[in-house]
């Protein structure tokens, strides 16, 4: 899918853009030392994320504060709204218990709130629920669902998947009242493989146990990485004491100490994010999975998964497009031509109720 | 095959039970009192831990100030409480918690005496309350916050220390975003009579002696309520009180939140006076004897059905509460009442956190310190084995009982040749005095056994046995439990023409009916018997009153592991060892145990240890005297709990313990043959 950029370019064919980015990339490529080659060897078109905090209650606040971080991240990173699914499983911001009427902070300096004023939640309160995830996962969502609220994957996209919430070995509570197994979650992306909806998908989750989520996967193209091992609990990692709660969980507090310092253009890879937490700081083991991914993890972008950044395909021949926009446009007085008669039959309300006459 | 189900081995069981049962039943008792006692020490109990993840005890920053200042205050309430002796704080309290934009309201409510005490006059009473309502929640759950009014003339410490920490709470808290629930500021008069009132009001529960009015504003269902006992500042330490009405305790996560909260800010909590034990110390032999002495202080206040304070009223209504009473000392109490409003107010964020009712940790303990606790799984253990040695002698009574009706009509034959027995008899007659032979070898080695088989072998045809033998007995001291639940009612309204004190005529009365119940025996002897002899089923009549007994036990175990554990200590050696005997020695010696053991000697002992408890001068004769004047008020006292909170200790007395002690008496004074 992607042309390799080399030396003899004909730069008279190529847009405005192309060339600057281009440029750009051949430059940083050279300074850091990298072959082009490794750079734009990913073959996605697209971002997708799935961010979901599944546990409801106030003193569940650090997951949402965890999931919105996350989404704070991918959004700056350039994944927008629209290919954004969040799911978030209460509403902390207007707890009565919060202190802070109407914001989320993930820091006791309370400097950042992640609950800001563009933040789209698409599945809420008691939507989220295992059903729901795996319908949006696998597509299989009624017809009257909007597209704001669809995985609109392709075969070319690349997907987040972000989980926190109370787990266990094997299993992922949502809410208060159900919970996905690991089993189901491998079968929903054995059926998103087969559906051709992913590309490459990265799989992270923050919970007790949260290893055990990811052992069933048998599909193909997934990178994993879990907060603890099986047997382990994930920790909180500070309490903010002006809300009185446990605002975030450690690994995703360093996670996103990592992620912070990442920009669009940015050269760090994936291997260097699964070294992100060691035992010292997270107190679980961070554990992960790469058997599944065929490439080497050390070699991949973090901005593969957790930004937008496009590759940029380099045609040799011109395209001509038709201007489409000047033509077929009409005023006032020529579309009342062509629009259909009126018809003469008065519109009447139907009944509410019929009752048989 | 079980073991119970295989007849041969059930055999096996039923002959080892009913051989050895004296053995065991020893043994049972023995190790159950020491078990139970030995909870106390450290490796045998836990440690305290939250269930509930809801409360973030302690997570939160406290923020709380007086914005007024306390000792003008102080000096306010002061002079209120000088106006009149019987004047209690409520207008003061009312207008400053109006003053501070509180929705404030009174409730008026009258008593009405039970036993034409006051001569049926009505009393009335008066709450004050105010409700913080939450702003931004839904306003269906609520918590309260109590503080009980005391005048001057009040026998028991001021509270105003608790009333000044509520106002300050109040102008603290309604400044404050963040609440989920309702907060219910609440002033109660009469001790524990206004709290039912008000209790009573806000459930829309109507009781023939308490008629408190229609509240004026309520909020919604309660979850959690603190009662403080705080007299002034200057406080040394603090005292976490538990136990409510029945013996009833509040979920152990609230009481666990108090005390993480008040050694949070460093302010001492303690168990009836009795600090915890360190960790150093706790596994020395001053150490266990401290944290048992604990325990033992907890069991008795919970023992004795009525609660520690008025946060055991809540308990009916399912509603968790504790009473944080402040111990001060002018000169070494270094804690202020800022101290106490910090710590009030942390309890009551975290308790703002709930989102369910308590109800993740244990219900029924034993604290033997304010952070180890002995729950229902470790105690009824020993409680259930002390019970089994009742069972034990039951279940040998009732074999030998069975044994003796399948013998054929010579037995008396069987008697004489005890000795030489099994060579020529049918089947069942081997077995039976094989039985006996086999139980001769054994019984020789302790005193009281020597005595029992003597019995054994002077067993007469003429013996009466069978159900009707022992029925008259068993009717009659029905009857008596009947005349002693009716009784006070009764001599009450007699005791009013006769110009009587009541509460000298009930107590008279109560002795009268005990006296009658020792001259009980000889009174039934006289119906039963020609030769003025009381003669009866003696093994049945026992078997009978131990299984009543442990039955009676296990069930209030339940409901008041500590009533039911001191019950047991007094009843089970002295029921499993009354016998009828010929033995002079042995007979006066039962019927002594079984004085020392009778409910009028226990609530007198009761009631000495209790006067012990609060003060000791006089020397030991005058602190029998003082508990002997006392004891008719208690009684009177135990009497009107009944009638105005439901307390069931009279009712247990007088229809379990009473008519339990009487069969015991009665067999004492069977005719031994």
């Amino acid at each position: 899918m992607s042309a390799p950029m080399g030396i003899g370019l004909k730069f008279n064919k190529i847009n405005f853009l192309s060339l600057c980015i281009g440029l750009f990339s051949l430059t940083i490529g050279v300074l850091n030392g990298i072959e082009v080659d490794d750079f734009f060897t990913s073959d996605h078109t697209n971002n997708w994320a799935v961010l979901v905090d599944t546990s409801r209650f106030w003193f569940n606040y650090r997951h949402v504060a965890n999931v919105l971080s996350i989404y704070r991240s991918v959004k700056r990173l350039g994944i927008p709204d629209s290919h954004i699914i969040l799911m978030v499983a209460d509403d902390m911001a207007c707890n009565p218990r919060n202190p802070r009427p109407a914001t989320v902070f993930n820091n006791v300096n309370e400097q950042i709130n992640v609950y800001g004023d563009d933040v789209e939640v698409d599945y809420r309160g008691y939507e989220v629920t295992v059903e729901n995830f795996i319908r949006v996962l696998t597509g299989r969502l009624p017809p009257s669902t909007p597209r704001s609220k669809r995985l609109l994957t392709d075969e070319h996209s690349n997907i987040l998947v972000y989980m926190t919430g109370h787990g266990g070995d094997g299993f992922l509570k949502f809410q208060d009242a159900e919970e996905i197994s690991s089993v189901e979650l491998a079968d929903a992306f054995e059926q998103m493989w087969q559906k051709k909806r992913y590309h490459e998908a990265f799989f992270m989750i923050d919970t007790c146990q949260a290893e055990s989520m990811f052992l069933k996967f048998y599909s193909p193209n997934i990178l994993a990485v879990a907060s603890s091992k099986v047997g382990e609990d994930s920790l909180s990692h500070h309490v903010d004491p002006a809300i009185g709660v446990y605002v975030i969980d450690r690994y995703t507090y360093y996670a996103l100490e990592f992620l912070e310092n990442v920009q669009p253009n940015s050269k760090k890879t994936m291997g260097q994010f699964f070294r992100v937490c060691p035992k010292s700081q997270c107190v679980s083991t961070v554990a992960f999975r790469t058997d599944l991914y065929p490439k080497d993890p050390n070699k991949v972008l973090i901005t593969d998964f957790f930004g937008s950044v496009r590759n940029v395909e380099l045609l040799t021949e011109t395209i001509s497009f038709k201007n489409l926009s000047m033509q077929d446009t009409c005023s006032k007085e020529s579309c009342v031509e062509t629009s259909s008669p009126k018809s003469s039959q008065q519109l009447k309300y139907a009944d509410q109720f019929p009752m048989p006459t | 095959m079980g073991i119970l189900s295989n007849p041969k081995s059930r055999q096996l069981i039923v002959e080892k039970v009913s051989r050895y049962n004296n053995i065991l039943c020893g043994a049972c008792y023995v190790v159950g009192v020491i078990w139970f006692m030995a909870l106390a020490y450290k490796p045998f109990n836990a440690k305290t831990y939250f269930s509930e993840n809801a409360l973030l005890p302690g997570v939160v920053e406290s923020g709380f100030f007086f914005d007024f200042d306390v000792s003008s205050y102080i000096t306010e309430v002061k002079e209120e409480l000088k106006r009149d002796k019987r004047n209690v704080p409520r207008d003061w309290l009312y207008q400053k918690m109006r003053e501070a934009g509180l929705e404030t309201y009174k409730q008026n409510y009258t008593i009405h005496y039970p036993l034409h005490i006051l001569q049926g006059q009505l009393v009335p009473g008066q709450n004050v309350y105010g409700i913080l309502r939450a702003r931004r929640a839904s306003r269906v759950e609520a918590v309260v916050l109590s503080v009980p009014l005391r005048s001057k003339s009040s026998e028991l410490p001021q509270t105003y220390g608790g009333l000044i920490v509520m106002l300050g709470l109040v102008r603290y808290f309604i400044r404050q975003p963040y609440w989920s629930k309702d907060i219910i500021f609440l002033a109660t008069d009469r001790e524990e009579l206004g709290m039912q009132a008000w209790l009573d009001g806000y459930h829309h529960v109507h009781s023939q002696y308490i008629r408190p009015d229609e509240l004026p504003a309520r909020s919604g269902q309660i979850q959690a309520a603190l009662n403080l006992e705080i007299p002034d500042s200057n406080i040394q330490f603090m005292n976490i009180k538990m136990e409510g009405l029945n013996g009833q305790l509040p979920n152990l996560d609230l009481v666990n939140l108090v005390v993480r909260l008040c050694n949070r800010h460093g302010l001492q909590v303690k168990l009836h006076n009795k600090a915890d034990v360190s960790d150093m110390e706790a596994e020395t032999p001053q150490g266990y004897l401290q944290s048992a002495g604990t325990m033992v202080r907890m069991m008795w206040a919970q023992a004795s059905g009525s609660p520690s304070g008025n946060h055991g009223l809540f308990h009916r209504y399912h509603i968790e509460a504790v009473t944080l009473e402040a111990v001060c000392k002018k000169k070494t109490g270094r804690f202020s009442l800022d101290t106490v409003g910090r710590v009030v107010e942390g309890i009551f964020r975290s308790l703002n956190n709930l989102l369910e009712r308590f109800h993740q940790s244990f219900f029924f303990y034993l604290l033997p310190g304010t952070e180890r606790y002995v729950s229902i799984g470790l105690y009824m253990i020993p409680f259930a084995i002390i019970c089994c040695s009742c069972l034990i002698k039951a279940i040998a009574l009732w074999v030998k009982l069975s044994a003796d009706a399948s013998k054929p009509d010579t037995d008396t034959d069987i008697a004489v040749g005890e000795g030489k027995a099994g060579s020529d008899k049918n089947v069942t007659e081997t077995t039976a005095a094989t039985q006996e032979k086999t139980g001769k070898k054994l019984d020789t080695k302790s005193l009281h056994d020597i005595v029992e088989e003597d019995t054994d072998i002077d067993d007469h045809d003429d013996r009466p046995s069978g159900v009707l033998s022992i029925l008259p007995l068993v009717l009659s001291s029905v009857i008596m439990s009947v005349l002693c639940y009716t009784g006070p009612e009764l001599l009450s309204s007699v005791a009013v023409p006769f110009k009587m004190n009541v509460e000298d005529g009930i107590f008279y009365g109560f002795i009268a009916l005990f006296t009658a119940s020792l001259m009980f025996p000889k009174m039934i002897a006289r119906r039963t018997s020609e030769e003025k002899r009381l003669n009866f089923d003696w093994r049945l009549l026992k078997a009978l009153t131990l299984i009543f007994q442990s039955l009676m036990l296990f069930g209030l175990a339940l409901m008041n592991i500590s009533l039911a554990y001191f019950l047991a200590v007094l009843f089970v050696p002295v029921s499993v060892l009354v016998h009828p005997s010929k033995s002079r020695v042995s007979q006066w010696g039962q019927k002594l145990l079984l004085l020392l053991i009778s409910p009028f000697s226990i609530l007198y002992v009761a009631t000495v240890i209790r006067s012990l408890g609060d003060k000791n001068e006089g020397g030991s004769l005058g602190l029998l005297g003082d508990a002997w004047s006392n004891l008719s008020h208690g009684v009177l006292l135990t009497l009107v709990d009944r009638y105005f909170f439901g307390n069931w200790l009279f009712a247990l007395f007088s229809f379990a313990v009473f008519p339990n002690w009487l069969s015991l008496w009665s067999i004492s004074f069977c005719e031994s043959e």
